[in-house]
């Protein structure tokens, strides 16, 4: 039984994984396609027109860099944490992707040149969304 | 053994004599068919085919390129054009490769009231079109047909012979292959690949010798992708080595981005638009050259007039208004599908915004935004002016109103406002902010439904 549910636990660690993988290879895509199809450009500078003015506008953005600069110290001191006192191996590798996805957030909010992406509000969404399901996949992994 | 051999001889003598009989039976009725083909149709002369004109059992169908019919003088005729009361029905467009074709053709067919009923002559200047396009009509089994040579008609002044009043701005592929060749006389010309993109894939693939890229990200901008600033005009055509004296060619794989330019142009003040009638297709089909190395830009440093010299080619808001409150004098034409007239769909992936102006009228378009069929002949062509005049008739759009044509960005009615140049139209312009700059503001009234 519990062999059962931890072999269950292992396919949906996997699964969001792939989910993860999907989320980001998503907004590459677009940014891809917006170099190629007109109407996609067009597109995506109405979404990123929309998103500054709702969603990503100046105050929420600041909200968004202080979260991100939290949960990348959260990640280390987590980290620290369980390279001292517990020492698994794959926490610490999950631990460390979660610090990976919040330089990646904190990069996308400070560089120019990532502001200058089309797709640059889809990537935010990808990296936020990873960052949750990561916390998800690292208590799976504590839990079982 | 010799027995075996001597059968072995037998047999492939006999199967050679077989195979030539019935090469020599395929051939002979290739040629019986061509034969009732051509006896098929009659031939007509001048004072029959004058006599002929205007009754309503006879249709007279012009078959040759439709630059022919518009006004050029092709294939070695006196005078360009097509005979007054023709038809269009080019031989191009049954080399086109189009889903449904055969169904299009016949709508095509029955649109143009050329039915097995009728008696039609069939005219060209190269005495193979007619051919061509009499096959066709006899498998779509059409009987009374004729066949006439142009020439003889253009040739006597007196019979009378019609050309769009501005035909000169379509032209063939034959026009440019010769300017290419003689260099414009000396003149400064340039000739263009219009299409959206800095990777210009298209132009990659393969363009008319000379021709220079032109993005049309270099003329249009966001939000709303209205025409940049006239300083921004001015350096973008200093950049392209454009002056109000240029002859300019315009084409693209869809010529729409062309029509958008070549309206810009005309607004900046360029005296000399030209744009291929058909897109590339029409050069690749005339089997001309094709050069798949990139041209850079060769830029100049005085534009010679100040932009816009002719300002009133392209107008904005204010303007639109204006029009949409003379009620009798002008019209603010939509040219949008039906869908996004009436406020089904917004048309755009980019605009939410569902209706139309309040007042505008429909001007017909296409199946969506990226296509304008009701404008265009199977092959990308201009349509037949007076389909387009019957077609706006309907919506009150007449030549002696003050028309302003918009869509969604400006592409679309670009096009049409061309196309109306040619047919001589006067007091027409393009709304450039078009419905999306309409409906981004709410002051400004809008419609949805079918207009009462």
């Amino acid at each position: 039984m519990k062999q059962n549910r931890k072999a269950g636990m292992v396919n949906m660690n996997i699964l969001f994984f792939i989910l993860q993988l999907v989320l980001i290879t998503g907004a590459m895509v677009l940014e891809d396609l917006s170099h190629k199809k007109m109407g996609m450009m067009r597109y995506l500078v109405f979404k990123k027109r929309v998103y500054e003015e709702t969603l990503f506008n100046a105050q929420y953005m600041y909200v968004y860099k202080w979260l991100f600069i939290i949960g990348l110290v959260i990640g280390l001191l987590w980290i620290a944490y369980t390279m001292v006192k517990i020492k698994n191996g794959k926490i610490i590798g999950m631990l460390l992707f979660l610090i990976l996805l919040h330089i990646i957030g904190i990069t996308l909010m400070v560089s120019p040149d990532m502001v200058q992406l089309r797709a640059y509000h889809f990537f935010l969404i990808a990296v936020m969304m990873d960052i949750g399901i990561q916390y998800v996949r690292i208590l799976l992994r504590f839990r079982y | 053994m010799q027995k075996k051999i001597k059968s072995l001889l037998f047999l492939l003598v006999l199967s050679g004599s077989l195979i030539a009989l019935a090469a020599c039976t395929g051939t002979t009725e290739k040629t019986e068919a061509d034969t009732k083909e051509a006896s098929a149709i009659q031939s007509i002369s001048t004072e029959d085919l004058q006599e002929k004109i205007g009754h309503a059992d006879w249709v007279v169908v012009d078959t040759r390129a439709n630059d022919a019919f518009n006004g050029w003088k092709l294939d070695g005729v006196d005078r360009g054009g097509h005979i007054q009361g023709a038809v269009d029905f080019s031989v191009n467009w049954l080399k086109v490769d189009v889903e449904d074709k055969d169904e299009k053709l016949q709508d095509i067919l029955t649109a143009k009231g050329i039915t097995p009923e009728k008696n039609i002559v069939l005219y060209d200047a190269n005495g193979k079109d007619a051919q061509e396009v009499g096959a066709y009509f006899i498998e779509k089994g059409m009987k009374n047909i004729y066949r006439y040579d142009v020439k003889e008609w253009a040739s006597n002044e007196d019979l009378p012979m019609e050309s769009y009043p501005n035909y000169q701005m379509l032209v063939p592929a034959t026009w440019i292959h010769d300017l290419i060749n003689n260099e414009n006389d000396a003149q400064p010309y340039k000739i263009f690949e219009v299409s959206w993109g800095e990777e210009a894939k298209d132009y990659h693939k393969g363009h008319i010798p000379g021709a220079v890229h032109i993005n049309t990200d270099e003329v249009e901008e966001p939000p709303i992708w209205n025409r940049v600033a006239d300083e921004k005009l001015e350096a973008f055509a200093l950049n392209n080595g454009i002056t109000t004296d240029t002859t300019v060619v315009l084409y693209g794989s869809d010529s729409m981005g062309a029509f958008r330019v070549a309206a810009i142009l005309k607004y900046m003040g360029v005296k000399d638009v030209r744009v291929l009638n058909g897109g590339f297709a029409a050069w690749l089909n005339a089997g001309y050259e094709v050069e798949t190395e990139a041209n850079t830009k060769a830029a100049t440093d005085s534009f010679g007039a100040t932009v816009p010299a002719n300002s009133n080619y392209i107008v904005d808001l204010p303007q639109a208004k204006e029009i949409l409150a003379d009620k009798d004098g002008s019209k603010l034409v939509d040219i949008r599908s039906w869908d996004e007239y009436i406020g089904k769909i917004p048309g755009y992936s980019d605009i939410t915004a569902k209706g139309r102006p309040a007042g505008s009228v429909w001007g017909h378009a296409g199946s969506d935004a990226n296509h304008l069929e009701d404008f265009r002949n199977i092959d990308n062509t201009m349509r037949n002016a007076s389909e387009i005049m019957d077609m706006w008739k309907e919506w009150g759009i007449t030549p002696d109103q003050r028309l302003a044509f918009y869509c969604g960005t400006g592409w679309r009615a670009a096009e049409v406002l061309i196309y109306a140049d040619v047919m001589g139209f006067e007091n027409i312009s393009l709304y450039d902010g078009g419905w999306y700059e309409w409906s981004a503001d709410p002051i400004n009234p809008v419609e949805t439904g079918e207009p009462k």
